[in-house]
């Protein structure tokens, strides 16, 4: 009878730790999300790093393509669309080129070692004011398989997650 | 003596001959090639209308593949040497032989010379290429194989998953460029790659050069729109100076040369 009680009463603060540590988590991660109902994708910038014409497409297209499919926003508006500016819970993402490696992709598959193609760019997340709500360097990169562009489908996944990660309204929608 | 006299008249004999040669042979441009169409054509044969340049007059020519092959709509800005007659232009076909095609009209080409005046004696301007829409196209799934036409102020996509247009007036940037592909590609190229001994990288090296045209246009609402297309070596620059003769716009001057596509143009 003895034992039951200790076992029960070990068992009782077991179950208050990990439900009280569970909502502490949930609150934590409530907080630090910035949840808005729409992003507007600005074109991308590369100042001072020469990005050929068809990767800054490649990562445009990408990036609305994968923010559509899993950014968890209501919609998703492209760069200059006037149907954003009466939107309230806006989000702006703007993005700049900070490094680019072309690589190959003739050495990538004939070697399978060298010729890897990186893209880091710097994205920053913005209310319509301007007011900065998340900054983050993603990169994008091909090692093995592929062309040179998906490099830009790796950054633009990766770029969707974060901002269903962080500022999405409801996450995996 | 009478030796001397015969061999100077031997001379004399080749001589003339090699300069009547060289005044009837001349060099020809292929300026455009569209299909042949007849209402009561017999489908199973293709015909193409040849347009080329000799001199200062466009030649339209109709040409039938031997092989019903269709490479010849990739051959504007290709040279060739021919020989102009009266209802037929003979032209070498580059195997020792020679190919007699017949004269369908002749224009001067004064003004056809010059892109974007919009005088082109033939449809030049609706000449199909083969391409393939890499991302981007309302309507269109990514990595499509279609037709790209820039017809009526418009550029049109056509495949067999669906079409799509793009206005030329809105396309604020065209831009091209050049890449490389694997020869051996789709289902081939990827079992290709899983070849003993490396000889799937060792195909690797076995590649074809291709044009990449980057466009930039804006939609009704304003909102910015990029695809991408690649096409045939050789081929994106005429689809650049045909959208731009058309309306659109680029950040990037057509080159001089109609069959020099250029190297990558890189923006800042």
């Amino acid at each position: 009878m003895k034992h039951v009680f200790r076992i029960a009463t070990v068992v009782c603060c077991f179950n208050l730790m990990f439900c009280s540590g569970m909502r502490l988590y949930a609150q934590g991660k409530g907080q630090a999300k910035k949840p808005a109902a729409a992003v507007k994708v600005e074109m991308i910038h590369s100042d001072g790093v020469e990005l050929p014409a068809e990767f800054q497409v490649s990562l445009y297209e990408n990036l609305i393509q994968q923010l559509e499919k899993k950014g968890g926003f209501r919609h998703v508006y492209r760069d200059g669309d006037r149907n954003a500016a009466d939107v309230p819970d806006l989000v702006v993402l703007r993005s700049s080129v900070r490094v680019f490696k072309p690589g190959s992709e003739k050495k990538r598959q004939v070697t399978t070692v060298a010729g890897a193609t990186s893209i880091t760019v710097h994205c920053q997340f913005t209310d319509p004011a301007g007011k900065v709500l998340l900054e983050r360097d993603i990169e994008g990169k091909v090692r093995f398989l592929g062309g040179n562009l998906k490099a830009t489908y790796d950054f633009a996944k990766k770029a969707a997650d974060v901002a269903r990660e962080n500022l999405a309204p409801v996450a995996g929608t | 003596m009478w030796k001397a006299v015969g061999l100077i008249f031997i001379c004399l004999v080749a001589a003339l001959a090699l300069s009547a040669a060289d005044a009837v042979y001349q060099v020809g441009t292929i300026v455009a090639v569209s299909p042949h169409r007849v209402e009561d054509s017999d489908s199973s044969f293709a015909r193409y209308d040849v347009s080329v340049k000799v001199g200062n007059t466009v030649y339209v020519v109709l040409y039938t593949p031997p092989l019903g092959t269709a490479t010849v709509m990739y051959a504007a800005g290709r040279d060739l040497t021919v020989q102009v007659g009266e209802e037929t232009l003979t032209a070498n076909d580059g195997l020792g032989g020679t190919v007699q095609l017949p004269i369908l009209s002749r224009a001067t080409a004064t003004e056809a010379s010059q892109p974007g005046t919009g005088s082109q004696p033939q449809p030049s301007k609706a000449v199909p290429i083969k391409s393939v829409d890499v991302i981007g196209l309302t309507g269109v799934k990514d990595n499509t194989g279609g037709m790209l036409t820039v017809e009526s102020g418009k550029l049109h996509f056509a495949s067999s998953k669906g079409d799509s247009a793009v206005d030329s007036a809105a396309v604020e940037d065209v831009i091209t460029a050049e890449d490389s592909q694997r020869m051996i590609g789709g289902t081939a190229g990827t079992l290709s790659r899983l070849g003993p001994y490396g000889s799937g990288a060792f195909l690797s090296l076995f590649r074809t050069k291709i044009d990449t045209l980057t466009i930039q246009y804006r939609d009704a609402d304003g909102g910015l729109h990029g695809i991408i297309f690649t096409m045939p070596q050789g081929t994106a620059e005429n689809i650049k100076r045909e959208l731009i003769a058309q309306g659109a716009r680029t950040t990037i001057p057509v080159q001089s040369s109609p069959d020099s596509s250029g190297g990558a143009e890189v923006k800042q």
